[in-house]
């Protein structure tokens, strides 16, 4: 048996629907789709992008004119003449200074990282009409940040990498900073923390080696995770954290081996550690009240197992995955039932995290165009309050594609459906709050101008069927203005549906600003 | 979502055969050929193999604004197939996320192409099937970097000239389909080839359904171990006579024939594993 420790005190309360729905959705989605996005891509997808930016489209230029172009008839012309032909104006010549030679010798160590700040407005949100109470209205967000990685070769086979993060958020200091939660503050307040730690290297042939604070990404889909299971995710603000940052490294030893096209990979994971979730009293998380939560202890007996092996070919790639984890996403536990007069029955509640087993397999193929993707997995052990005398298994599947037809653009779709096998009724009620098929659909488009130097990004997720449980949509601009330095400004929208969190986010929309500086 | 930019990147880098380099051939060789003849000679013109090379391209707009790339190359041919590894080494942000192209010769074959996004830690398929995108924001696209499929094209002579004192064929190009010309992004070509050796070193490409024209001249090219190859390639779009844009892509410290360059480098694994 695992071994558990408690983590707080255990406390008597009635669960509502909407933890458990926060808890439920924040696993499984990532963003959402509206018919507004789609009407923005068929807008942008037809050209209407390059009208607006002045991108001409018209006949083609004649032979003769284009031949011009070089400043010179070809034949008979001296070398000069011919120079000459490419005579841009000043603003496109390149010194000598441009064309200096660099050495390419590498060092054994180098530092890199990313500063910038990062801001969010709530404009929906009016300020509570009790002045004890938290203001998520206005400024949400005004957050400098940075993060460092320093990198080191140490000999010909191996290398390592220390990595950090480190935020302060100011706009808690410009509000009554003392009405917001100790946990909101704990967690969104400021936060230091090393991220990943490792050591890899060949220790001979074909074998590889990484130990430490690492990220193994499995998988074909980009936001919808099936059997992406190893790594917890930082879903703090719904829809809000990049892809980039959303996975949290933790301490695996992996082994990866490779035999012609296949690799398998072994994983280990010795660290318990779970989703960020949006703490107590934020404006994404509505609970009313606090659950325990019961965090294993981690230990050789709880160690968690990963497995795969990946084979990549001409046309196609595809994996079978296998691992035994904890279920990122606790599960409620009714801990004893109390008998109180003139009320009835209460239950306590606590959190708990079901130690599960996943039997999973990807397949990609492109064509033409498209990029055919396919990932199902079935999950074993799944416990829940409201039905204690067995365990569920899960049949989960993704199909999508991503289609790269048109100029600097990418537009991906994926769908997903989570099937919860022999599903019992009583499990529709809280805190359980299942349902026996969850659906997610989830869409990006992005778009490239100016020479790549203006990225339109456009996301969605939408929830159940025609997105009758709720959506999130975000549409940014990002603006290179230099290299390594970009702004970015865009909009994060909620559709409340009938999913009783998705409801409580209602208000939460929101613009947000972003300058990042990479070095 | 900044690396999700890269999605897009469909690239067929496999050797720059048709921008780079090329391959010495005696002038006695090249009298009497078709329009036809002369690209498929430059197409199977010796271009190295194994090699090693690092890209730099300078990119420069209308204000004078320059942004740089640098680029770590690796190159290997398979066959009639060519294989490539490339590792981008600045700017800061997208500083060693990989790509691997394997380039099939086979008509009608799509390239086999995946890139390591290393703030993802993972690896991606990417689908191949349109050339037209600009590479990396400069003013080359995917198919200039890959041989074209001769069968896809009608190639025209249109005359032999003199570019920079050196005999050439002037020969116009045009994809036989509107599809071609809308994976590869031109409706037309006409292409400068040296009679001595193969080389490209002009040409002026159609922008399909565009107003605009680019501008490609190898203004340095040199021998390397024994390969002929353009070291300095500028390109130029224009719209009539206003340029709008330019890069500028150098080569540096490029050799042929690595004993490193095997064929475990072409891989997944290393492509993970960065430089």
């Amino acid at each position: 048996m695992n071994k558990f420790k408690v983590n707080g005190r255990m406390e008597k309360h009635s669960a509502t629907p909407f933890i458990r729905a926060l808890m439920a959705e924040m696993k499984n989605l990532s963003l959402t789709l509206s018919s507004l996005l789609l009407f923005f891509v068929l807008l942008f997808s037809t050209g209407f992008a390059e009208l607006l930016l002045a991108q001409e489209s018209s006949e083609e230029t004649g032979l003769e004119e284009a031949l011009s172009g070089f400043d010179d008839e070809v034949s008979g012309e001296s070398d000069d003449d011919l120079m000459s032909g490419f005579g841009d104006e000043d603003a496109f010549s390149v010194d000598s200074t441009d064309l200096k030679s660099e050495s390419s010798e590498e060092s054994w160590s180098s530092f890199s990282g990313i500063t910038g700040l990062s801001l969010s407005y709530s404009y929906l949100k009016e300020k509570p009409v009790d002045t004890t109470q938290a203001d998520w209205s206005g400024l949400t967000k005004l957050r400098p940040y940075l993060s460092l990685t320093w990198d080191a070769k140490l000999g010909e086979n191996w290398k390592t990498r220390l990595s950090g993060k480190a935020f302060y958020d100011y706009s808690f200091g410009m509000k009554e900073r003392e009405n917001f939660s100790q946990e909101v503050l704990a967690e969104l307040e400021q936060e230091t923390e090393f991220r990943e730690l490792y050591l890899e290297g060949s220790p001979f042939g074909s074998l590889d080696l990484k130990i430490g604070h690492q990220i193994v990404a499995w998988g074909v889909a980009n936001s919808l995770r099936v059997v992406d299971v190893l790594n917890p995710t930082d879903n703090r603000e719904f829809g809000m954290t990049d892809l980039e940052d959303v996975r949290l490294p933790i301490a695996m030893t992996k082994l990866d081996y490779y035999l012609g096209d296949f690799k398998l990979e072994a994983v280990a994971v010795h660290q318990i550690k779970f989703n960020k979730v949006a703490p107590f009293g934020s404006d994404f998380n509505p609970a009313p009240q606090k659950f325990n939560e019961v965090i294993p202890e981690s230990n050789s007996e709880n160690t968690e197992y990963g497995l795969a092996l990946i084979g990549t070919f001409s046309g196609w790639d595809a994996s079978l995955n296998w691992a035994q984890y904890f279920d990122d996403t606790a599960h409620f536990a009714i801990t004893k039932i109390t008998i109180v007069p003139g009320v009835g029955a209460v239950p306590t509640f606590e959190q708990r995290h079901s130690r599960l087993t996943m039997a999973g397999a990807t397949l990609n193929v492109p064509s033409g165009n498209f990029l055919w993707k396919a990932e199902a997995a079935k999950l074993q052990g799944m416990e829940f309050a409201l039905v204690t005398d067995k365990t569920f298994s899960r049949t989960d599947v993704l199909l999508g594609t991503e289609y790269s037809g048109w100029n600097d653009t990418s537009l991906t779709l994926e769908f997903g459906v989570q099937h919860l096998n022999d599903f019992d009724v009583k499990l529709e009620a809280a805190p359980d709050s299942q349902l026996e098929d969850r659906i997610a659909t989830s869409f990006s488009f992005m778009q490239d101008y100016i020479n790549q130097t203006l990225h339109l990004n456009m996301v969605g997720m939408m929830i159940g069927k025609g997105g009758t449980d709720g959506g999130i949509n975000r549409a940014s601009l990002e603006y290179d203005v230099m290299d390594a330095f970009s702004i970015t400004g865009g909009v994060m929208l909620y559709q409340p549906g009938e999913n009783a969190y998705f409801q409580s986010l209602n208000e939460n929309d929101r613009v947000f600003f972003e300058a990042r500086y990479a070095f | 979502m900044k690396i999700l930019k890269f999605t897009s990147i469909t690239i067929g880098f496999a050797v720059f055969s048709i921008l780079f380099s090329g391959a010495f051939i005696f002038p006695d060789k090249v009298y009497a050929l078709s329009a036809r003849e002369i690209m498929e000679k430059v197409n199977e013109r010796d271009d190295g193999d194994r090699s090693i090379a690092e890209m730099e391209m300078i990119l420069i707009d209308k204000k004078g604004k320059k942004r740089v790339r640098k680029i770590k190359t690796y190159g290997r041919e398979k066959g009639k197939d060519s294989q490539s590894l490339m590792f981008f080494l600045s700017p800061a942000d997208v500083r060693n996320t990989g790509f691997l192209t394997f380039d099939y010769d086979e008509s009608g074959k799509d390239d086999d192409q995946w890139l390591y996004l290393p703030a993802l830690r993972k690896t991606k398929r990417i689908a191949a099937g349109d050339k037209s995108g600009s590479f990396m924001g400069s003013d080359l696209n995917y198919s200039d970097m890959t041989s074209p499929d001769l069968d896809l094209y009608e190639y025209t002579l249109m005359k032999e000239t003199e570019v920079k004192g050196q005999k050439v064929w002037q020969i116009k190009s045009v994809p036989k389909t509107t599809a071609e010309a809308e994976t590869s992004g031109y409706s037309k070509s006409v292409v400068w080839i040296r009679q001595d050796n193969y080389m490209l070193s002009r040409a002026v490409r159609w922008v399909h359904k565009k107003k605009r024209n680019k501008y490609f001249e190898a203004k340095k090219i040199e021998k390397i171990d024994g390969i002929w190859i353009a070291t300095e390639l500028h390109v130029t779009t224009k719209a009539g006579k206003k340029t709008l844009h330019k890069t500028v892509l150098i080569q540096r410290n490029v050799h042929f024939n690595q004993d490193e360059v095997n064929e475990e480098l072409f891989t997944i694994r290393r492509l993970e594993k960065g430089l």
